[in-house]
């Protein structure tokens, strides 16, 4: 049995950006970066998706997760999301 | 389709293009006209992004196909807030205007009149009007809104003018289609198009009937000529630098489109001579787009981050008036994006299927453009200073001579390059009196109607009888 952690894939989904709070782009690839090979990324309508992270820039958050509804959503709104977004992943891997 | 097969696609257009009295043989390398391209090829770029698919593409009615936004038809109020935001994420990106929606608002403006022309008079344009449609999408292309005629003597209809030509008109009818002579003036993007789609510019009568014709032909189609306007400060685009040009990335353009007896085929004819329905076809696209100058809060964004910035690098950001006017500047500007939300949230669907903004909401919203604008210039040069107009030239800067005393004399705060300061004073000299006033200013004023216009439309359209019903229940008036 091998003890290689298993990469959770996450689809990944991101409002239209009109007038984001925060750099989106930016928080994304700092999730990105803390999950290093503890995540996949697919895009939001990937079938192989296990997870959405909905990115929205503002408390409207209005992405369009129509796609993604039999998926587990996790939405951030905010910076401050990104740590609990971290956890999550890692909590599901174990 | 990308942003560089946008480009390529131009470079196989044969247009025929005048500026300062000379041919322009390569429009697409052209440094005046370069920046105009490169801000409609951002709506190509833009749409690629995943950070910005949703806002940017939508699922076409037609195909099913995911599509640019501007080419799309409003299915429901989400779209049409959508395409609200989507103006001002485009006016922030590129500072300027970005040419595409007048286009957009056309398509979606003759979706609803074809539709009831067709109901009322059993011809058939609606079906030729969605077969051009779904031609624009599966193709990716961009198409100029072509509404307003050189107008002569205003006081005068199309057919009383001295010159009959001073309103396009129908000049010949064939068996395979039309011959049309006129122009349109002041068009937006008008080289940066595949497409050029012509509609009347006023209500017309009976008398009037050989200008109520709308069509769609491509840019290049023979006969017709481009002539370009010019812009304040566009020749600093002709110089070495690129600091004086204060948004060296991104412009737009107008240009005077003549019709010199230009043929077009039948299937390419979405009005002719239906006279009652051109006052329906100007207050559709008019509607529409005066919700478009949404993209004049994207376009506030720039200017009060430069003001905001011009500040710091002055070392004035903490003054409480300073503070105070960058309050008043994000509050008329975020007033304008109430205006553009809010018309389109209270959108309605016509008997065509396709959904149209609230036209009080969407008059209401314009006529703050044609003031909030000037306002927020006024503040954007009381904030930056008088250097934003009598600043020497970059190669006075970049002069052994003279640079060392520029770079002294005009430091603002000493944490920041002097050549930064002066990069954020010529933005804003851009935005308010330079090449991107045309559009910040000017076309706020007169784009989709002068003042008067929407005036006129709010007077017809707030319903005083229920104002003064209320008023005269509350005084105790039993009439
Ligand atoms: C930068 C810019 C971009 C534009 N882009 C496009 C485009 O892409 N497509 C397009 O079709 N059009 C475009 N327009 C045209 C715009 O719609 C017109 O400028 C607008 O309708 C006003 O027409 P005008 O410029 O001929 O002004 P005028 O009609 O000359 O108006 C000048 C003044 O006279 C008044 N006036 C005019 N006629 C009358 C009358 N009969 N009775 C009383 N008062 C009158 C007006 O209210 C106004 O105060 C653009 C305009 C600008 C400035
Ligand atoms: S979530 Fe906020 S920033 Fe993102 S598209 Fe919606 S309104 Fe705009």
């Amino acid at each position: 049995m091998s003890n290689t952690p298993v990469a959770v894939i996450v689809g990944l989904k991101y409002c239209g950006g009109c007038k984001p709070d925060y750099d989106r782009v930016a928080l994304v690839e700092e999730i990105r970066r803390r999950l290093g090979d503890e995540a996949i990324w697919v895009r939001a309508d990937d079938p192989t998706a296990e997870l959405i992270l909905a990115v929205h820039g503002c408390l409207t958050a209005c992405a369009d997760l129509e796609s993604c509804q039999a998926k587990p959503i996790v939405a951030v709104t905010g910076p401050e999301a990104a740590e609990a977004f971290v956890c999550h992943v890692q909590t599901l891997k174990r | 389709m990308t942003p560089q097969q946008y480009e390529e696609s131009l470079r196989k257009l044969k247009l025929e293009v005048y500026m300062f009295g000379k041919r322009v043989e390569n429009v697409v390398d052209d440094p005046i006209i370069r920046p105009s391209m490169n801000a409609v090829a951002k709506t190509y770029e833009m749409a690629q992004r995943p950070e910005y698919e949703d806002i940017m593409t939508v699922k076409s009615h037609i195909t099913g196909k995911r599509i640019n936004r501007f080419t799309h038809i409003h299915q429901n109020v989400d779209d049409l807030v959508k395409k609200s935001k989507m103006g001002r994420l485009m006016g922030r990106a590129t500072g300027c205007c970005f040419q595409r929606c007048v286009g957009m608002d056309a398509l979606n403006a003759l979706s609803i009149v074809t539709y009831d022309i067709d109901k009322a008079k059993g011809t058939e344009y609606n079906q030729r009007f969605l077969k051009y449609l779904a031609f624009v999408q599966e193709h990716d292309l961009v198409c100029d809104g072509a509404m307003t005629d050189p107008k002569g003597n205003r006081a005068l209809a199309p057919h009383q003018q001295a010159d009959p030509d001073l309103f396009l008109h129908v000049v010949e009818e064939r068996k395979e289609g039309i011959v049309v002579r006129g122009a349109k003036a002041h068009q937006t993007g008008a080289v940066n198009s595949h497409e050029i789609i012509v509609m009347p510019t006023i209500a017309m009568r009976a008398e009037d009937k050989d200008y109520a014709v709308s069509f769609a032909l491509p840019s290049e189609a023979k006969g017709i000529v481009y002539i370009m306007g010019r812009q304040s400060c566009d020749t600093r685009k002709l110089e070495a630098g690129q600091l004086d040009r204060g948004n060296p990335f991104f412009g737009g353009h107008e240009a005077l489109v003549v019709f010199e007896n230009v043929f077009v085929p039948w299937e390419r004819v979405f009005m002719y001579k239906e006279y009652e329905f051109a006052g329906s076809l100007v207050e559709n696209f008019a509607s529409y787009h005066r919700q478009s100058y949404a993209c004049k809060v994207g376009v506030g964004d720039v200017l009060i981050g430069a003001s905001q910035t011009a500040a710091e690098y002055n070392g004035a950001e903490r003054a409480s008036h300073v503070k105070d006017k960058i309050i008043e500047m994000n509050h008329l500007n975020e007033t304008l994006y109430c205006g553009c939300i809010s018309c389109a949230s209270e959108g309605h669907k016509e008997p065509s299927g396709t959904y149209v903004v609230d036209k009080l909401l969407a008059n209401v919203h314009k006529q703050n453009v044609t003031r909030f604008p000037y306002e927020i210039a006024r503040l954007a040069q009381d904030i930056a200073g008088g250097l934003m107009v009598t600043m020497p030239a970059e190669e006075d800067f970049k002069s052994p001579t003279t640079g060392k005393w520029l770079d002294k004399y005009y430091a603002g705060n000493c944490d920041v390059p002097t050549l930064n300061r002066m990069r954020i004073l010529r933005l804003i000299e851009n935005l308010t009196l330079g090449t991107a006033a045309v559009g910040y200013l000017t076309e706020s004023m007169h784009g989709a109607g002068s003042p008067q216009a929407q005036r006129i439309m709010i007077s017809r359209l707030a319903n005083m009888a229920e104002k003064k019903k209320a008023a005269k229940k509350l005084s105790g008036i039993d009439e």
